[in-house]
């Protein structure tokens, strides 16, 4: 495959990145398809449970009567992201420093900003392609009724800028990949699942808080519902926080990676 | 084209590299030599804008590295110790990737890319993966694309390192190829021997510090070290050293006669070797092959670097 050079000759870097995640493509479907297994084991063994106590059942999804299978789908869709992006995002700058590759970048006349927005958008690929597949799946097979998929696609257009901002820091933060992926992983799982689960639903001192950086169980909140005022304002949320975290990265990436122009301090020292 | 001045870096208390001053001119080749540890990497690091001087300036160009470091990466090729290559790439999109990146138009990124390969001698290997390719190549590919935006100076991290020595003497070849085009090599090895011939200037850098820097002959006059003489004979090796007791210039004569070969360190010029072996011929040595080591760096080397030269 030679991808489309000149409509996107704007980022080089981009391009050199989606064509290797293009190479590693089998490897990812690898990992995504053991998500996805894991997550099937732990629908069965949930839903056994859930089967049992079908009240409870109920009230954590109110709204999705009859639409099992779609979310699971749409569950799915968002662990696989989770699971995936934070990992591969983490990889970006701490990969290229243990291959050794990161030296030829920085003595490039590519500009930090262009080094790590290339970075970034490169990371977009996966989750796209996971919604690719899963919107077929919903659509015609699980007869999702569009304001679920609406929804989901709402709470991913947070979410995902959201992992992929935290695992690029941790990737400027981190020398060492796994280092940087461990705490990227760590941290979205955290902040995104388990705090959340573990402050139930819109109860407890942590409720409102907690709510507005509620993106996987928004979709249980809302369930067939068309996407109202609540997931919006997660969203939004979500993408101030990503770019945020994105600029942090660039300054971090600035201090300690690639200096630009300088006054030099005496005793400067390198870490 | 290069100057180095008082460059300097200090890691917490350690000075790794300390008040460097070098210039050099477009066309020089500078054999940058020292024992691990002695500053080579820090070094050039430094000229490639990787990392900031504590203290000092290089100018590439004209240029600073410390305040207009972007403009300088456009000047420079650099290949790191640790070639960095992307494996799950073709040869060719690696290149494409780097001559993108060193924003080369489109349309001259081709002919620019067959141009290196041809250089380096992997045109064909254009189609394969890095992965596939043995160590020799990733480093032949990593000097190709340092060439790819055709840089006046080149910082090349012990390039030789790792290489068999074929592929060393390939390398020697490809270097005074880019020599005779004009370019400025900046070159730090260890490895001596084969730096000495491609080599217009040394400086030898011993923990941190510039022991000795000039031409080759310079340093040679200036430290006082001996020439070495190789010679093969048949018979008569056991007669060399009575026969060159007591004369002017000889330094040490070490004989092996197993391999039928006898080492003769002399302080003075070639005009003195054709003296040295009518002396050992009609003292009945049978010399069969003689070979005059001219600039012998590695015992240059370990002089310099043993502290025999403040
Ligand atoms: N990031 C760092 N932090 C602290 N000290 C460092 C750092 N990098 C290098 N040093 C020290 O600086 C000194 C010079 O190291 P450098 O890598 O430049 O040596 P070198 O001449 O390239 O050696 P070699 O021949 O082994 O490659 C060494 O004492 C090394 O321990
Ligand atoms: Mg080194």
């Amino acid at each position: 495959m030679r991808p489309a050079t000149d409509a996107l000759r704007l980022n080089p870097l981009l391009v050199h990145e989606l064509r290797r995640l293009w190479r590693a493509r089998r490897r990812l479907a690898g990992d995504g398809l053991g998500q996805a297994f894991v997550l099937v084991l732990f629908a069965i063994a949930y839903g056994g449970a859930l089967a049992a106590t079908a009240a409870y059942f109920k009230e954590l999804e109110p709204h999705s009567d009859g639409h099992y299978f779609a979310m699971s789908v749409a569950h799915g869709v968002l662990w696989i992201v989770l699971a995936l992006v934070p990992l591969l995002a983490a990889g970006a700058i701490s990969g290229e420093r243990q291959a050794g590759s990161l030296d030829l970048l920085l003595t490039t006349p590519l500009r930090n900003q262009t080094l790590l927005a290339g970075k970034w958008l490169s990371n977009l690929l996966v989750p796209l392609a996971v919604v690719c597949l899963a919107l077929p799946i919903l659509a015609v097979l699980a007869r999702t009724p569009a304001p679920i998929i609406g929804t989901l696609l709402l709470v991913l257009t947070g979410l995902v800028p959201l992992l992929i901002s935290i695992g690029l820091l941790c990737s400027v933060l981190l020398r060492h990949p796994v280092t940087a992926r461990l705490a990227a992983a760590a941290t979205a799982w955290v902040v995104l699942v388990i705090v959340p689960t573990m402050h139930g639903y819109g109860t407890g001192p942590w409720a409102r808080p907690v709510e507005w950086l509620l993106p996987t169980f928004a979709l249980q909140r809302i369930g067939a519902h068309a996407p109202n005022l609540f997931v919006w304002r997660i969203a939004t949320v979500e993408l101030v926080v990503a770019v945020a975290l994105y600029l942090l990265a660039l300054a971090l990436f600035d201090r300690a990676v690639r200096f630009r122009s300088a006054r030099p301090t005496p005793g400067d020292v390198d870490a | 084209m290069l100057d180095l001045v008082g460059l300097t870096k200090v890691y917490g208390d350690l000075t790794a590299v300390s008040d460097l001053n070098l210039h050099l001119d477009p066309g020089d080749v500078f054999g940058f030599i020292g024992p691990n540890g002695a500053g080579k990497t820090t070094t050039i690091k430094m000229l490639a804008t990787l990392l900031r001087p504590t203290a000092g300036d290089a100018l590439v160009n004209g240029v600073s590295i410390v305040t207009q470091p972007e403009q300088v990466r456009g000047l420079i090729g650099y290949m790191p110790d640790t070639f960095g290559v992307y494996d799950d790439v073709k040869v060719w999109e690696y290149l494409d990737f780097f001559a993108a990146a060193y924003r080369l138009p489109r349309e001259r990124r081709g002919p620019v890319i067959e141009e290196v390969l041809e250089l380096t001698d992997l045109t064909s290997k254009r189609e394969a993966f890095v992965e596939e390719l043995s160590r020799g190549m990733k480093q032949r590919l990593c000097l190709a694309k340092t060439l790819l935006h055709d840089p006046p100076l080149l910082l090349l991290d012990e390039p030789a390192s790792g290489l068999d020595p074929r592929a060393r003497l390939e390398l020697r070849d490809l270097l005074r190829g880019l020599q005779r085009s004009g370019k400025t090599i900046f070159i730090s090895s260890h490895i001596l021997s084969e730096l000495a011939d491609v080599c217009t200037k040394v400086g030898i850098i011993e923990a941190g510090r510039l022991v000795a820097a000039g031409t080759t002959e310079e340093i040679i006059a200036a430290a006082g070290l001996t020439r070495t003489l190789a010679i093969t004979a048949t018979a008569g090796l056991e007669l060399i050293e009575p026969l060159l007791a007591g004369r002017h210039g000889v330094q040490d004569v070490v004989v092996d006669f197993a391999a039928h070969t006898a080492r003769i360190g002399f302080a003075g010029t070639l005009d003195d070797v054709p003296d040295l072996l009518l002396t050992l011929l009609q003292g009945g040595v049978k010399v069969t092959g003689a070979v005059e080591g001219a600039s012998d760096l590695e015992g240059l080397f370990l002089r310099l670097t043993r502290g025999q030269v403040a």
